[in-house]
């Protein structure tokens, strides 16, 4: 098991419970876009917001646009 | 005193904290507006709290909201108008692009035919176009004649109407034939 990698895709599931107000247990680890309606075009983007205050990044305009699943954001985090 | 003259001494800025009463004010009123323009979805209460907690988050990031002033009879700045300007990002099948939106915006009735709603909409565009977003959008109601005349001047073009249906409208059967 890769603890790394788990240990950021709960912290992006923790993350994303708290953003759309759902049960952790509803935040399954490759949750996407659109997979429920508070994921949606706005709410992409406080995702975005906080994942940029929590891990201190500051996401791209393109990097934005791909980020679209927990995945994504794990490999995206786990470069930096 | 002149149009002319009025309309020079409104500025701008971006909104900060000390605005959001005023500006939460000014939806309240616009929402009330919506009403009247052919707008049917349900009011909330304290609509315009929840309309500012909306975007409160991503306010300098991924939304901005320019306001307009002028002096009163005494020479203090007060707030005659807000636009609220947000990116999103369209689902992949539409892209996948950030999108910018030009939300909402209302003037009060001393500053209007002052220009004021188009300078408004042109800084927020100004914003937009520096977030670097694909292209921008507009939602007009269906009554708000004036409004699309506005945006019509900028270069808007007409894309897709939205219709919504309530229930008690819902026609189960098509009508018969003669």
């Amino acid at each position: 098991m890769d603890t790394t990698h788990d240990q950021i895709t709960d912290k992006i599931r923790s993350l994303l419970a708290g953003i759309f107000q759902i049960p952790l247990d509803d935040v399954p680890a490759d949750m996407t876009f659109g997979d429920i309606p508070q994921w949606d075009s706005f709410g992409h983007m406080e995702v975005m917001m906080s994942l940029e205050e929590k891990f201190g990044v500051e996401i791209s305009t393109e990097t934005i646009s791909e980020l679209v699943n927990i995945p994504a954001i794990g490999a995206y985090l786990e470069k930096k | 005193m002149s149009e002319q003259l009025i309309s020079s001494q409104v500025s701008y800025r971006g909104a900060v904290e000390a605005d959001f009463p005023v500006i939460t004010a000014m939806y309240t009123q616009l929402n009330q507006f919506f009403y009247t323009a052919g707008y049917r979805l349900p009011h909330p209460e304290n609509v315009g709290q929840v309309w500012l907690e909306s975007f409160r988050r991503t306010l300098g990031r991924f939304s901005y909201v320019v306001v307009a002033e002028m002096p009163d009879e005494a020479g203090v700045l007060y707030v005659v108008g807000f636009m609220l300007g947000r990116i999103k990002r369209v689902p992949p099948y539409m892209g996948g692009v950030l999108v910018g939106e030009l939300s909402d915006m209302w003037v009060a009735r001393e500053a209007r035919r002052l220009g004021v709603g188009d300078k408004l909409s042109r800084l927020a565009m100004d914003w937009l176009r520096n977030q670097g977003v694909h292209s921008v959008e507009i939602q007009v109601l269906r009554d708000n004649e004036a409004s699309w005349k506005l945006y019509d001047r900028m270069g808007f073009k007409l894309e897709f109407q939205v219709g919504r249906l309530l229930w008690d409208e819902y026609i189960e059967e098509p009508p018969a034939a003669n």
